[in-house]
């Protein structure tokens, strides 16, 4: 335990005497003035319109155009929907390359023949809609606060082995599970207070403290460990960052799903963020959703993240050294 | 001469030494296939609903024609489902009426716009129409994701370049060179040089890439006309960053500032845009959108050259103080 500790507060006092370190915490200051002052709190909506020409449909979002070739340069320059009445009677709808359901979902609604009665029942009446401004937190938190260990992590592991720092401690007794311990439990400690920070000056204080800690915890670990793999196959920082920003845009990809909650393909929800990113909504926004499958999925990332880790460190790292 | 072309191969022997480099260069048209993928699936994404067992069978036929439907067992999984991180509806049939069940946080008329959905889906018979898609502008979030990947395809160049300059300068290679009969000019030229070069190969895949072979000229320009915005990117790094990890926090504020500055201006009401107009990030982020809609960039471009070498002079002055070069000797 003293040996973690000791490894620890030096992995520490190296990274405050560093620019990285207050680079970070410049970083913060400027998300938090983003979100509460710069991101407005309601995006409006884009007015979606349909183009009609020659059909007997005229709802209220339908503009009539008086030709044709105006009906295509339309839906061409707008990437709306058009409706082209042909001579013999029939539709033909004109579209940017929707699905075919979206298509008929649309031509459904907009030549309904009858309507039927539709309750709706909400879950959960105490939710109410997120301001977007408030609702882009968690994005930042695990985009910018969870992977702070990932950076870190890399950038003391290239120092370490420009510095030889690696050659000493494959003949100290330092054991590869010390290693990788006493750096993650660092970096997830800042991790923690980084998205504190963040969720304290962005939402207030009105959110689950422990849920949150334990998530920014775990969630900053599994991180940290796959960064620490990562970075032992790499020689010099120039290759290392730019592959590194080329893996955390592929784990940004569940943003998407985030933004449009609609769209959620099953290859965007093994993204380790993907589940993160909804946790976080779900904890600081009081969604009301189980935390029971978050569990398991930080958990079952966290024990990957250390076997391969433990696997990479201890082969190619402390035993090679590359 | 003899010399900057001696420092360019030597620069280029010690930057693509470990073989990465050459797939760093093009791992912006990676990143460009990524995005192509994600934008046509959510563009060809269909609606999606949940629907329980107590639904008859041909309610749930009707709604297969409008949306995906997930089928689960009953309510309490449905109410499951629904609740689930995602947006998705749920309909059900209790006491003869259809309910449909929301979570009640998603976005503002989501659940209004399903209600009218399954409303029309289930009174509505057949309709017989036939479809033909027109092939639209780009839309601005596609348009916006591809500016970024040709922003960073030459921000790359520079940046490579200038964590080679942060080694010189943490190794003492620099201090070497300004003593040498080597002049600061040269100096530039040769990182400038291979940093345009990489610049070129990763637009150019950028290009091959999104499949706008025939706009690969004017995307060349648009890095050839860079060269003073790889320049700063280049002297900024080498003049902020005393060493390998000072280097990555320096990134960490440039790469946004390079990357965001431009594409930032679309969301500025245009009374505020000239603001904008003194900084070459601008005129890359027009030059790129220009030319993705098949427009005239010419204006740009020299844009591009006038401002970059305007903000050039001071990040070089900048740099010979940092690092006690002589501009002249």
């Amino acid at each position: 335990m003293s040996g973690i500790l000791a490894l620890g507060i030096q992995d520490f006092k190296r990274l405050m005497t560093n620019a990285l370190f207050w680079v970070i915490t410049a970083t913060l200051v400027l998300i938090i003035v983003l979100i509460n002052l710069a991101l407005p709190k309601n995006i409006s909506e884009e007015d979606y319109h349909i183009l009609i020409y020659q059909t007997d449909h005229y709802a209220d979002q339908a503009i009539s155009v008086s030709s044709e070739e105006e009906l295509r340069q339309k839906v061409k320059e707008n990437g709306t929907i058009g409706l082209l009445g042909n001579d013999d009677g029939s539709i033909t709808v004109l579209n940017p390359g929707l699905s075919e359901k979206t298509v008929h979902a649309i031509i459904t609604m907009l030549y309904r023949s009858s309507n039927i009665d539709i309750n709706i029942e909400r879950l959960n009446e105490s939710n109410k809609t997120i301001p977007f401004n408030k609702r882009m937190t968690p994005v930042f938190i695990c985009f910018e606060a969870l992977i702070i260990g990932f950076i870190l992590g890399g950038v003391l592991l290239l120092s370490e082995k420009e510095e030889g720092t690696i050659r000493a401690m494959r003949i100290a007794p330092i054991g590869v599970d010390k290693y990788l311990i006493s750096k993650t439990g660092l970096f997830s400690i800042i991790a923690v207070l980084y998205s504190f920070l963040m969720a304290l000056f962005c939402i207030g204080f009105n959110f689950p403290v422990l849920s949150f800690a334990l998530l920014s915890f775990f969630g900053a670990a599994i991180f940290s460990l796959i960064g620490l793999a990562f970075t032992t196959f790499f020689k010099d920082m120039s290759s290392w960052f730019f592959s590194m920003a080329l893996l955390l845009s592929i784990n940004m990809l569940p943003v998407v799903a985030y933004s449009e909650p609609s769209f959620s393909p099953l290859w965007l929800r093994v993204i380790p963020s993907y589940s993160m990113i909804f946790a976080y909504e779900n904890i600081l926004f009081g969604m009301g959703r189980s935390l029971i499958p978050v569990v398991f999925t930080v958990a079952g990332w966290c024990i990957g993240a250390y076997l391969v880790s433990r696997f990479v460190v201890g082969r190619y790292l402390l035993a090679e050294g590359r | 001469m003899k010399s900057i072309i001696m420092t360019i191969v030597r620069e280029f022997k010690l930057i693509f030494r470990d073989g990465i480099t050459i797939y760093l260069t093009i791992s912006p048209a990676v990143l460009a296939l990524i995005f192509i993928f994600i934008f046509s699936s959510v563009q060809e994404s269909d609606i999606a609903l949940a629907v329980d067992k107590s639904l008859p069978q041909d309610l749930v036929a009707k709604l297969e024609s409008v949306a995906d439907i997930e089928f689960v067992d009953n309510l309490e999984s449905l109410k499951e489902r629904v609740s689930g991180a995602d947006s998705i509806a749920g309909v059900t049939m209790q006491d003869g009426t259809v309910s449909l069940l929301v979570e009640g946080n998603e976005a503002q008329g989501f659940a209004e716009s399903r209600q009218n959905l399954v409303s029309a889906a289930l009174g509505t018979e057949s309709i017989q129409y036939t479809t033909e898609t027109v092939e639209g502008q780009n839309s601005l979030a596609y348009t916006i994701s591809m500016a970024c990947i040709f922003l960073l395809a030459l921000f790359i160049g520079g940046s490579s370049l200038g964590l080679s300059g942060v080694n010189e300068r943490e190794s003492g290679v620099i201090h070497a060179v300004s003593v040498s009969p080597m002049t600061l000019g040269s100096y530039a030229v040769s990182k400038i040089i291979l940093s345009l070069l990489f610049g070129i190969i990763g637009v150019s895949a950028c290009a091959l890439i999104m499949g706008r072979v025939d706009a690969l000229p004017q995307f060349l320009l648009l890095a050839l006309c860079s060269v003073f915005v790889s320049g700063m990117i280049i002297f900024l790094i080498i003049g902020f960053a005393g060493n390998q990890i000072a280097a990555v926090g320096v990134l960490k504020i440039v790469m946004p500032l390079f990357l965001v500055v431009g594409i930032s201006s679309v969301f500025i009401s245009e009374k505020w845009l000239f603001l904008y107009y003194a900084f070459p990030m601008y005129w890359q982020y027009a030059a790129i959108d220009t030319v993705i809609s098949s427009r005239e960039p010419t204006f740009q471009f020299l844009m591009i050259l006038v401002t970059g070498f305007a903000w050039f002079i001071p990040v070089m002055i900048v740099f010979t103080k940092k690092v006690k070069m002589k501009a002249w000797r």
